[in-house]
């Protein structure tokens, strides 16, 4: 899986709200749908799941391969 | 129709499964309520979103159709049909599940993404905590064996608590698991079971939470798979933040169920074994499992 990566928060949100401004979303105020994209929190970074829209955005220089390392075990019966 | 339906669920004929005030949740694009609002959808064309009804007691795909139009349509939000006023939704777009027809039979599935993030979840919901026993059913279809544990359901109570409904693969066979987190002094368990769960195919899959005397079951359709009679002193567990269908949390990654979902049933409270054999049953015939 690819993804964008950030190393702090505000960045992160920028280029969502980037992304947002670029497809037009939310459509209005009233749609369940208010973002195209959310950030992921990971280790030390922060992850927008990149695609064709994303890139077209956010360009590619930032593009990283996602491993399981880049994450907190989702399940804390895993130690 | 079962004995169950006509006398404890107050079935009408032409719903099927009226609400039962255990059956706590319920959510599914079909209509499982005279009641119940319709589900929201947004379509892949230009992202605008409507309400999509029913034919009778089934989604309605020819209006589904006509909205989506060469497009596809994606589930923004759906009511819990035994509590309308409470929502199960997807602000993210990239997590919205997909909608796509002839999954059960003729009847709709909720497809994940291919970004592996989906999820639709309720972030207040309120657990009944004397219950102290906790079923959830789900219908299912498997698509891959990756992430090697993904969560059809989770509950998460409180600050860690967790009721967590799991597929796991094992030696590259998928199999039921049923994990709980209890915070405190007792133990988090977990369990897998031993039967491979083909991809591709129909499940009824079936899990059971006692938090009295500590059992952990599962069923795959109708069969016992887990039976965890593990030790557990009675825990009280506390009030429920979040219900996730489809994650481990909101947008996940790693942990997003790879197949599609039928529906989800939620029930509180002790069920006779007529009472789940009824449940299943109506289940299994209605998405032709």
């Amino acid at each position: 899986m690819e993804a964008h990566r950030y190393q702090n928060i505000n960045d992160a949100l920028n280029a969502i709200s980037l992304i947002n401004q670029s497809q037009g979303i939310p459509k209005s105020e009233k749609s369940v749908t208010q973002s195209y994209t959310d950030f992921i929190e990971g280790v030390d970074s922060y992850f927008i799941m990149a695609d064709d829209v994303t890139k077209s955005v956010l360009g590619v220089d930032n593009l990283v391969t996602l491993t399981e390392n880049d994450f907190e075990k989702g399940n804390p019966l895993e130690i | 129709m079962s004995n169950y339906y006509r006398t404890i669920l107050n079935v009408q004929t032409v719903i099927p499964v009226n609400i039962y005030a255990n059956l706590k949740v319920v959510l599914s694009l079909d209509k499982f309520n005279t009641a119940a609002d319709p589900s929201t959808v947004r379509r892949s064309s230009d992202d605008a979103e409507t309400s999509i009804g029913y034919v009778t007691d089934v989604f309605d795909v020819s209006a589904f159709d006509t909205f989506i139009g060469a497009g596809s349509g994606f589930l923004a939000a759906y009511k819990n049909q035994n509590n309308l006023a409470q929502t199960f939704s997807q602000t993210t777009l990239t997590r919205q599940y997909e909608i796509q027809k002839n999954i059960f039979g003729t009847r709709v599935g909720l497809k994940g993404t291919t970004a592996g993030l989906t999820s639709i979840q309720n972030t207040a919901f309120t657990l009944t905590t004397t219950a102290q026993h906790y079923y959830f059913f789900v219908p299912v279809v498997i698509d891959g064996l990756a992430p090697t544990r993904m969560y059809p359901c989770v509950v998460t109570i409180g600050t860690g608590t967790r009721m967590l409904c799991a597929i796991r693969t094992v030696s590259g066979n998928a199999r039921m698991e049923i994990l709980q987190n209890i915070t405190g002094s007792l133990a988090d368990r977990i369990t897998t079971g031993t039967t491979n769960l083909a991809t591709g195919t129909k499940y009824l899959l079936t899990y059971y939470f006692n938090y009295q005397s500590g059992i952990m079951q599962t069923y795959i359709n109708k069969t016992l798979e887990i039976n965890d009679t593990g030790a557990l002193s009675s825990a009280t567990i506390g009030q429920v933040d979040t219900f996730t269908v489809g994650n481990f949390t909101n947008g996940r990654a790693n942990e997003a169920f790879n197949g599609k979902i039928g529906f989800v049933g939620y029930n509180e409270g002790v069920l006779t074994a007529g009472q789940l054999s009824d449940i299943q049953d109506d289940l299994i015939a209605k998405y032709s499992i």
